[in-house]
């Protein structure tokens, strides 16, 4: 089983990771400091690291930085600092993912599960060379299979919603307003005064994202309309 | 650095000695040659000659006692009869006023009816100075006014007031007064004739003058109004002037000509005799080095001062004799003829100097100089002073040159070391030195002038000087030189006095100036001071007036002066000071106008700048660039204190999160252990309830505090507001589902564009949802509208209340104020706050209206053309 790394100068805090995390099967090691999750980390192999970022000796940021010159595994950065500024700095280092606190546990397992599934299962897709395949990231779509994964874990969507995320998964990095999509997906023209098409990309959006207000892959353009955000691959 | 030994006191003294001698010597030098002209004009013209009878001196001498000669000789004839002066010869006015002496063709007769004897003129000459016209036209001497009368046959009669009064009243005139109603009678034309201002062009006033018989004798009368003079003389042949202006044909009428010619006539004789006088007086056999002989041809006359000579027959031997004279000059028309051994002076200038004085073609004119001097006359003083003195001319002038030249040096030297020690760059400054700069002035002018000017020994002095200059121009034929004795003893006193209190006041304006106390310790600056300070504490209103008091002073002064010129100069200037400061008034108002614009707009660092205003502006400036600097000191404050506050906050909610987490963990962890208690498992619902409020109430605070404080940046891009309510309202359709609310949408049909920051719009909007999804009553339907009005979008949000609303709209939106107390528990209370301020911010307006239960959220914002 996995081997993740909790490092938060809060001890109650670990405390309570570590049996979330073990009830979900995985094997956690505990820092309580920077310098200390350095020094775990030199003796013993861990799979992903979830981090704080105020800690005292050694910071999250800088951590991060240290690990990152020999280590390639997924960090999630766990902060109570939940400015975009903090999220951007945190996301350029070098982390993976970021969780403000106070965070909803499931929400964190969610999380250090699909970092997981994409760490290991990484270069699995090109099995699918000779089927019809759209990648955005970790979230994937079949067509030919009409399947959609994220993170390699399936996901159940109506025809509606799948022909949507299909829309916007093949013209990733397009925004599409309510009434293309509509135009689109229903081929009639918009009336363009309900607010269907934004009920079911709320619908996709629960389905494929660990938090659905935090979106990563189905991003709302306010005012402006809906779309995947491109991955660099 | 080693003191020189100029700068020493003692040197200094002698210096100052020095510079006495050296003036003293200069000034005793300069007025020994003043006071030998001869040699002074022989050092001018460069030459050196040996003897005196070469010297320009000599040859100036010669020229000018030739034109005595001439003047002399011109007018002999005039005064002369037979070799004698004649005073009883006749003298015709008009033929003397008309032609030159010598050319009178009728002299000695009456011709036309106006003469005088020779020798009343000259007498009445005499008495006459040189301003005789004054004389001739004062008529204030004129006690008997002349009246003018007029005969048909157009000839005129003079009679004086007293006479034609007489004539009148004994009833030999009468006046013809043609109107009576003209209001003039015979007295008032009698007064004004009387007051000499009765004029001519009154004629209407009466048609003539009647004598006994009733006749008319003259047509017109009137005041005379030319020219009089007081006749001491009487005419040949005739009682007055007058008499013959009445009498003779040639003269009736023109009373005003003979008196202008009979003045002339005196004026011109007066200078005529003194020639004449001169020539018989000075130049005698005798009295003269001199020989002259003028032989007229045409008269076959000579004019000589030697007896021997004056035979015209002896023409040739006279004019032998006058060759053999030491220097001598013989003058005819032709030039070839001339003959002289006097060097320098041209043939042409002899024969021109002739000419000029009015001499007839044919002459001869010869001088001769005496070069033994038997006669101690000016020349032979002259011939010995310059024998005696002429060695020394040149050693005196370069004496005095050159005393004067080291006078200056020494005067420089002096002014470098004025004030110094030569130690340090100080200025020392002596008692007199530190007194006002006027006051040492005046007092260095009275010490110096007072002696010299004054009478006593100074009137001496001055005298002396004036004797100086004279000499030069002082040329009587009997004059004798002597060097007037004590003359340059008194020279050289003034000099030296002149030189002391010269030293005492230009060495001290020396020390003034470079310790800049010229104009510092001056009267003038302390007067401008006084004025300056008495103006500035007077209240501007008082300035005000003042000033243009002065101004408009000025402009009478200029207007009541006829047009003095000064006063209109002064007038002008006043006017010039006047644009100038209404100008400068003018610009400083604007930049104050500027200044005060820009930091009521808010740019509140702004600077007037205060340069080229007047005391008054500057100082309006000055305070409102202070008022400006307090405001961006108070706006700096405030704006750093609304940081601080929000930093608080925001560092104060990280503290309150790490907690949190654990009390939200492990309430968690808590309700997946199994209580079979439903009080324990109510206990815990409680628990998560509050610890996820209290996640709200963090993050919330954070927000309100960053939006309140403008600590937050906005991304302004274009926005379709249609498709942004529909996002919203499909981000909350299940949260309306689970409230049991039907939410329903009006939208327009078209897009509607406006201009904010997606992000915190979606934030504005989100709170008005959530909102309306937590207060709204259950089972009732919510209203979303968006419309166009004109520019304007609009969007609003009605539900109705599920409990009471007992508040004000704007209590509504204060922080931490909520609608309720008991309306939910979900939030924070600070959602409607954060979204109209952040609507606010994004140039929009948000309102809310509270109407029993309804509660209605409207935003409007301006919305673009596409």
């Amino acid at each position: 089983m996995a081997k993740i790394l909790v490092c938060d100068d809060d001890k109650e805090i670990v405390e309570a990771i570590d049996i979330y995390l073990t009830q979900e099967g995985y094997e956690v090691l505990k820092a309580y400091d920077g310098e200390e999750a350095l020094r775990v980390l030199k003796t013993q192999k861990a799979d992903l690291l979830v981090l704080d970022v105020m800690m005292p000796k050694l910071d999250g940021i800088r951590a991060t930085l240290k690990i990152r010159e020999q280590n390639n595994m997924p960090i999630i950065i766990l902060s109570a600092k939940s400015e975009d500024a903090d999220k951007i700095l945190g996301l350029n280092v070098g982390a993976d993912d970021y969780v403000t606190k106070p965070f909803n546990p499931l929400e964190l397992v969610a999380r250090v599960k699909s970092q997981l599934r994409r760490y290991t299962q990484l270069g699995s897709t090109a099995d699918h060379t000779d089927q019809e395949v759209y990648v955005a990231g970790g979230l994937m779509i079949n067509d030919d299979l009409k399947e959609v994964t994220v993170d390699g874990e399936p996901v159940k969507l109506t025809p509606i919603e799948y022909n949507i995320l299909l829309l916007l998964v093949k013209n990733q990095g397009k925004v599409f307003s309510i009434d293309q999509i509509y135009e689109n997906i229903w081929n009639e023209n918009a009336i363009g005064v309900d607010n269907t098409v934004a009920v079911h990309i709320r619908h996709i959006r629960e389905k494929i994202e660990i938090n659905p207000k935090d979106p990563r892959y189905l991003k709302v353009v306010w005012g402006v309309g809906y779309k995947v955000e491109k991955f660099s691959s | 650095m080693e003191r020189q030994w100029y700068w020493s006191r003692p040197a200094r003294w002698i210096l100052i000695i020095l510079e006495h001698i050296l003036l003293v010597a200069a000034a005793v030098s300069f007025l020994w040659e003043m006071s030998h002209p001869a040699l002074i004009r022989e050092l001018i013209s460069g030459g050196a000659a040996r003897e005196y009878e070469d010297t320009v001196g000599f040859r100036d001498w010669l020229m000018y006692l030739n034109s005595d000669v001439m003047n002399g000789i011109q007018v002999q004839n005039l005064f002369e009869s037979d070799g004698a002066y004649c005073p009883d010869k006749i003298i015709d006015i008009k033929e003397y006023t008309q032609s030159s002496s010598q050319d009178m063709k009728f002299l000695g007769e009456n011709v036309h009816g106006l003469a005088y004897r020779l020798g009343d003129l000259v007498e009445w000459g005499r008495d006459w100075d040189f301003t005789g016209n004054d004389i001739f036209y004062n008529k204030e001497g004129m006690s008997d006014k002349i009246i003018v009368c007029r005969r048909s046959d157009k000839t005129f009669h003079y009679y004086y007031y007293s006479e034609f009064k007489n004539l009148i009243s004994e009833g030999d005139l009468r006046f013809v007064i043609a109107n009576d109603e003209s209001g003039i009678s015979e007295a008032d034309i009698l007064s004004e004739l009387q007051n000499g201002n009765f004029a001519n062009n009154s004629e209407t006033a009466f048609k003539g003058l009647q004598d006994r018989e009733g006749k008319i004798v003259y047509i017109d009368c009137w005041s005379y109004d030319g020219g009089w003079l007081e006749e001491k003389y009487r005419p040949v042949d005739a009682e007055s002037i007058m008499q013959v202006a009445n009498d003779n044909p040639e003269w009736n009428g023109r009373l005003n000509e003979a008196y202008s010619m009979l003045a002339n006539a005196i004026i011109r004789i007066g200078d005529e005799y003194n020639a004449y006088e001169w020539l018989e007086n000075g130049y005698e056999e005798g009295d003269t080095n001199l020989t002259y002989l003028y032989a007229d041809a045409d008269h076959r006359r000579v004019y000589t001062n030697r007896k021997e000579f004056r035979d015209y027959g002896k023409l040739e031997d006279s004019l032998e004799k006058i060759q053999s004279m030491g220097r001598f000059a013989v003058v005819e028309p032709e030039l070839k003829d001339f003959k002289t051994n006097i060097e320098g002076i041209e043939a042409s200038e002899w024969r021109d100097m002739v000419r000029s004085a009015g001499m007839k073609e044919k002459f001869v004119y010869a001088v001769g100089v005496d070069t033994e001097y038997p006669v101690k006359d000016a020349l032979c003083s002259e011939a010995l002073q310059y024998e005696k003195y002429s060695p020394y001319i040149r050693r005196v002038a370069v004496l005095g040159v050159s005393s004067l030249i080291l006078f200056l040096v020494i005067l420089i030297c002096l002014t470098v070391t004025a004030g110094r020690n030569g130690k340090d760059e100080a200025v020392y400054l002596n008692w007199f030195d530190k007194w006002k700069t006027e006051l040492a002035a005046v007092t260095v002018l009275l010490v110096w002038a007072v002696p010299v000017i004054m009478p006593g020994t100074g009137d001496e002095i001055v005298r002396t000087t004036q004797t100086a200059s004279d000499l030069v121009y002082y040329k009587t034929v009997d004059y004798a030189y002597s060097v007037p004795s004590g003359m340059l003893t008194r020279g050289g006193v003034t000099a030296a006095y002149t030189c002391s209190m010269f030293l005492a006041g230009y060495l001290s304006l020396v020390r003034r100036v470079k310790a800049h106390t010229l104009w510092k310790n001056s009267l003038l600056r302390q007067g401008i001071c006084f004025v300056r300070q008495v103006f500035e504490h007077i209240h501007a209103v008082w300035k005000a007036v003042s000033v243009f008091t002065i101004f408009v002073l000025v402009h009478w002064i200029a207007v009541f002066s006829n047009r003095n010129l000064y006063a209109v100069f002064l007038m002008m200037a006043g006017e010039l000071l006047i644009f100038i400061y209404l100008v400068r008034l003018a610009v400083g108002r604007h930049k104050i106008d500027v200044g005060v614009e820009k930091i009521a707009g808010g740019e509140v660092d702004y600077k007037i700048p205060v340069d080229g205003m007047g005391e008054e502006q500057r100082s309006i400036a000055q305070k409102i660039n202070s008022i400006g600097q307090g405001l961006d000191a108070a706006l700096e404050k405030s704006v750093k204190s609304e940081r601080l506050k929000t930093d608080l906050i925001t560092n104060v909610s990280h503290d309150i999160k790490t907690p949190l987490t654990s009390i939200i963990n492990y309430v968690n962890l808590l309700k997946q252990e199994n209580f079979e208690d439903p009080k324990v498992v109510r206990y815990l619902d409680i628990l998560d309830e509050k610890s996820q409020r209290l996640k709200t109430l963090t993050e919330d605070v954070v927000e309100a505090s960053k939006v309140s404080s403008g600590n937050i940046t906005l991304e302004y891009m274009n926005i379709n507001l249609a498709e942004m309510i529909q996002q919203t309202s499909g981000e909350f359709e299940e949260k309306f589902t689970d409230h049991d609310l039907t939410e329903v949408m009006s939208l327009a049909e078209h897009e509607v564009m406006i201009r904010a920051d997606g992000r915190q719009l979606w934030r504005v909007l989100a709170n008005i949802y959530n909102n309306a999804a937590k207060y709204a009553m259950k089972g009732t339907r919510i209203y979303a509208d968006l419309y166009t009005i004109g520019d304007a979008a609009v969007f609003s949000l009605k539900n109705v209340s599920d409990q009471p609303l007992n508040i004000s709209a704007d209590e509504l939106t204060e922080r931490f104020i909520r609608g309720d107390i008991s309306r939910g528990t979900e939030g924070s209370g600070l959602g409607l706050s954060i979204a109209k301020t952040l609507t606010e911010m994004q140039g929009g307006n948000f309102e809310l209206y509270l109407d029993g239960d309804l509660f209605r959220v409207t935003i409007t914002f301006p919305r673009i053309k596409k």
